[in-house]
């Protein structure tokens, strides 16, 4: 089986069957990623970052220790381990070493030996081969609600009327050259929207030319560090992996995700000036979406960005494109030896004034300027058995300084802790971070965070963390300071081949508002706790089950406590390498939104979701796919969630009167 | 008039009620004395527990089944399953009888299941609802239900069941449907002996109800087996005698609040084989 994978990895990766054992390995990454985010982001960016290791795997024999750290799911333990083995031993001949390296499990052998190669797979543009290797992806999907909300049959003379049709339409072609060149194009229409108001999003991206690192034009992504001065894109927060809230990844992407407002659009290139010195530079202006200041006496303010990139009616579409937003940044990169430090710069200048109601004294702090400045230094250093991480960050004035620095330290090859301290200035602001945090902007928190990792058996793991945190200034229906915590603990059971199991339990405590209608103090704590048993098997290699049970109780301090339930049942059946088909049966039902419960969902190609269920009902799924020919799939799903107890559901020109939503969705890739 | 229908609904509506610590209860002694887990009783009674067993079935086994509600007769149930094995599939038919002359709420149920392989069966199941009231009538329905039965490995078997997925109408009464059942359970094996059970239900009438209980072959003849349920706190015990073909049962449960109950049943397996 190894051989045969080595195998075709050298083949360019691309015969049927590295297709089939991908699409599995990047569905068990990414629901490791997803299933704890409640954020329902847009995960294209996640599957992007995948994808270009399982098909563009990295010598291990002469990969740095930061260069293996950002493969998905590698600690600094496994890849020190690696490169020890190498110095020791000499260069790997074949992947199978990798099985002798005490630290790495079968289970993550297996998904390594995607992303990884011993062989060197440089190959020049005078070869005749070159284009040959060349790789296409064309996607074009399509989805739709069958019960229409009230917005459709709206009167045209009413500005909230649904001006398109109910069908959502997306195109997606990439191609990769090699690992030189990329091109890219993105369009989607979302359901309502008339087709002129869709979004079109493209890059090329030439990569490792000379100097030249990585160079894109058109839409892309870019973060340094921790995130904290600059990182724009997909980040995940506290989850039971405990690597998660550390940022491996570094430089300028290319953006492939359907979200309207949060990318770059221009330009960026990552210079390699030495062999240890990195240059990049990024330029980017584009509109976004915002709702412009009411208020008379001033000119070119805007009360809010917004970033639905809904644009269905009138309404909507007169908040798109309102801000012209430019944002031109510089990062540099120094490694030595272990320690890697970089500094960063970055400003971003708007064509219209922020606008702060005096009503909302929470955001007495937020930027009124149309000009914000962000300067860091972010470090990153191995010892040992050790990486030391973090990040300084202010805007130009000093006050505002910024700070989250932790360190990563394994024990013993069976127990990582990850301890961390984060300083969000309440003044500090900026326009993309994405550094670890409790709140999604990374300003006003203080807090501690550690997480553990521990094998104490064969199989068995326990991740646990707790974070502790406090709110110094104001925030959104808190009307004092206030603090929080998180805890969490997971008991999981591995044995993937078979089963695996994961008990978990998570506890949330913050203090809010003792009401919604007026401020009010002392705040009171909201506790939501979450019970969730998961079993995974593998039945035969046809059929594989999945169970969850979760529960939910949400308790406001001296008041009443509201559940939520969840219990779902999936079979897959995967009957040759032509069709596969992914069912599901869902009951939940909750006592109010706090008490929401959430579960991932399996969905076409490239679309990831974890919604939130609340009330009582049922949800059914069923999905397939068929392979019709050596290039090409089609991907069919059919979802049905009925309530018992609402008799609409949504509201405004989103109400849909029924207690039913069905959609509909249909798929056809071609990879070539 | 008026009145006698608020009453007749009113006990319509108790026997819901009297049903539900988890409406559609576990059938037979070996389910109840369980704590009331019926997913993992392999036996006659699987027709109307776990369709999904009937295929694991070896032979065809009969089983009656009684049991008796805090010594108060009119609450007593009667029940008669059969299951039919052939080769993978197992078939199998239920008849529930609860209540007295007065107030009767009955179910006759078929279902079919497919052992896909050793480790995994599915079934599905087809059930008629009769409710009769006297002087007044009777209402009708039909439920559906599907339950999954997987060995996850030698030590572990899981299932979940699903009854009534559709929320079925009652026929004769306007807007008024029955709940669906979730069940989800694990068996853990752990020696050729003991078994521990766990079973969590959900009706969208009450809240979860987690399940435990432990099931000890003592002798080839002699069963013991014990459980516990949190909904409507209750411990209960059993014991099972098997001679050749003939297995007696007894359970007893003790709600904390409102008593005893007993269960007793009696279950024959003939001897041909699969």
């Amino acid at each position: 089986m190894n051989n045969i994978l080595l195998l075709a990895c050298f083949f360019n990766f691309l015969n049927l069957f590295s297709q089939s054992i991908k699409t599995e390995q990047y569905k068990f990454l990414i629901e490791k990623y997803i299933e704890n985010d409640e954020s329902n982001a847009d995960y294209t960016d996640l599957f992007d970052q995948i994808d270009y290791y399982f098909n563009h795997p990295i010598n291990i024999n002469n990969s740095t220790i930061d260069e293996l750290v950002k493969l998905p799911l590698m600690s600094p333990q496994k890849a020190n381990a690696i490169i020890k083995h190498i110095q020791i031993f000499g260069a790997m001949k074949s992947l199978l070493e990798l099985q002798v390296i005490e630290e790495l499990e079968q289970e993550y052998i297996e998904l390594l030996k995607n992303m990884v190669t011993v062989k060197n797979f440089s190959i020049s543009i005078k070869d005749k081969s070159f284009w040959k290797s060349s790789q296409h992806e064309f996607i074009l999907q399509s989805n739709r609600k069958l019960e229409k909300p009230e917005g459709y049959s709206l009167p045209d003379s009413n500005k909230n009327k649904f001006l398109g049709n109910p069908f959502q339409y997306s195109m997606r072609y990439r191609t990769n050259v090699n690992q030189y060149l990329s091109f890219g194009i993105s369009s989607e229409k979302d359901d309502g929207e008339l087709i002129k108001n869709g979004f079109v999003s493209a890059f090329v991206q030439l990569k490792k030319i000379g100097r030249i690192k990585s160079l894109i034009l058109g839409d892309f992504q870019a973060a340094f560090g921790q995130g904290l001065t600059f990182g724009s894109g997909l980040a995940f927060g506290k989850s039971p992996n405990i690597l998660g809230t550390i940022r491996f990844q570094n430089g300028i992407r290319a953006s492939r995700s359907f979200n309207e407002n949060e990318f770059l659009r221009g330009f960026g290139t990552q210079l390699g000036l030495t062999k240890n010195l990195d240059l990049t530079l990024f330029y980017s202006s584009n509109k976004v979406d915002g709702t412009l200041s009411q208020d008379t006496t001033i000119q070119d303010g805007f009360s809010s960005l917004i970033n639905t990139g809904n644009y269905r009616n009138n309404n909507e579409i007169e908040k798109k494109d309102q801000i012209k937003r430019t944002i031109m940044g510089i990062n540099i990169d120094y490694q030595f030896k272990n320690l890697k430090i970089g500094f960063t710069s970055v400003q971003t200048i708007l064509d219209k004034s922020p606008i702060i109601k005096t009503k909302d004294i929470y955001k007495n702090f937020h930027n009124q300027s149309r000009f914000t400045e962000n300067h860091g230094f972010n470090y990153k250093y191995y010892f040992k058995n050790m990486v030391f991480y973090g990040e300084f960050s202010s805007n130009s004035n000093i006050n505002s300084l910024s700070h989250t620095n932790g360190v990563l330290i394994s024990l013993d090859k069976n127990l990582e802790i990850n301890a961390s301290h984060r300083n969000f200035n309440k003044r500090y602001n900026s326009t993309f971070t994405n550094a670890f945090g409790e709140n999604s902007e990374n300003r006003n928190e203080k807090a501690y965070y550690i997480g553990a990792s521990l094998v104490p058996l064969n199989h068995f793991k326990i991740n646990a963390y707790a974070d502790f945190y406090q709110f110094e200034w104001l925030k959104y229906l808190v009307d004092a300071p206030s603090m929080g915590k998180d805890l969490m603990v997971e008991i999981q059971f591995q044995k993937r081949k078979q089963y695996n199991w994961y008990f978990r339990y998570r506890q949330e405590t913050k203090s809010r508002n003792g009401t919604i209608e007026a401020a009010s103090v002392p705040l009171i704590d909201h506790k939501r706790e979450i019970y969730r048993f998961h079993i995974d098997t593998k039945i035969s290699e046809t059929f594989s089950l999945r169970n969850r049970i979760e529960l939910t109780q949400y308790n406001i301090q001296n008041g009443k406590t509201s559940t939520g339930f969840l219990m779902f049942q999936d079979v897959n059946v995967q009957l040759n390498n032509k069709f596969k088909l992914v069912a599901r049966y869902q009951y939940f039902d909750t006592d109010d939104f706090n008490s929401r419960v959430y579960a991932f969902e399996n969905d076409v190609l490239y679309t990831f979701s974890v919604p939130a269920f609340q009330n009582r009902g049922t949800r059914f799924y069923i999905m397939s796919k068929f392979k019709l020919n050596k290039f090409s799939s089609l991907w069919l799903r059919y979802s049905t969630t009925s309530y018992e107890n609402v008799e609409s559901i949504g509201n405004s020109s989103d109400k849909i009167n029924s207690s039913k939503i069905r959609t509909i969705s249909i798929q056809l890739s071609c990879q070539l | 008039m008026k009145t006698s229908k608020r009453y007749y609904i009113f006990l319509f509506l108790l026997i819901f009620k009297l049903n539900a610590q988890s409406y559609y209860p576990a059938i037979g002694s070996a389910a109840n004395g369980l704590g009331g887990i019926g997913l993992f009783s392999q036996n006659a009674f699987s027709a109307a527990n776990n369709i999904a067993l009937t295929a694991l079935e070896k032979s065809t086994t009969v089983g009656f089944a009684i049991n008796n509600r805090f010594f108060i007769s009119d609450l007593n149930q009667n029940n008669f399953c059969l299951v039919v094995p052939f080769k993978k599939m197992g078939y199998g038919f239920k008849f529930l009888s609860f209540g007295n002359n007065v107030l009767k709420d009955q179910m006759m149920g078929v279902n079919v299941s497919h052992a896909l392989n050793p480790k995994i069966s599915f079934g599905a199941g087809f059930n008629y609802h009769l409710y009769s009231i006297k002087n007044y009538g009777e209402f009708q329905s039909q439920t559906f239900e599907f339950s999954v039965y997987a060995k996850n490995s030698s030590k572990i078997h899981t299932s979940f069941m699903v009854f009534n997925p559709f929320s079925s109408k009652i026929k004769e009464i306007k807007d008024e449907r029955l709940n669906p059942t979730v069940r989800f359970g694990l068996k853990y094996l752990l020696n050729s002996k003991i078994n521990l059970v766990s079973e969590v239900e959900k009706n969208a009438t009450y809240k979860p109800n987690l399940k435990l209980g432990l099931d000890y072959q003592y002798s080839e003849k002699f069963q013991l087996r014990c459980g516990v349920s949190t909904l409507e706190p209750s411990v209960s015990f059993g014991f099972g005698f098997k001679h050749k073909s003939i297995k007696v049962e007894t359970a007893h449960v003790a709600h904390t609040k409102l008593g005893f109950s007993h269960h007793l049943n009696l279950i024959f397996q003939f001897s041909s084989k699969k």
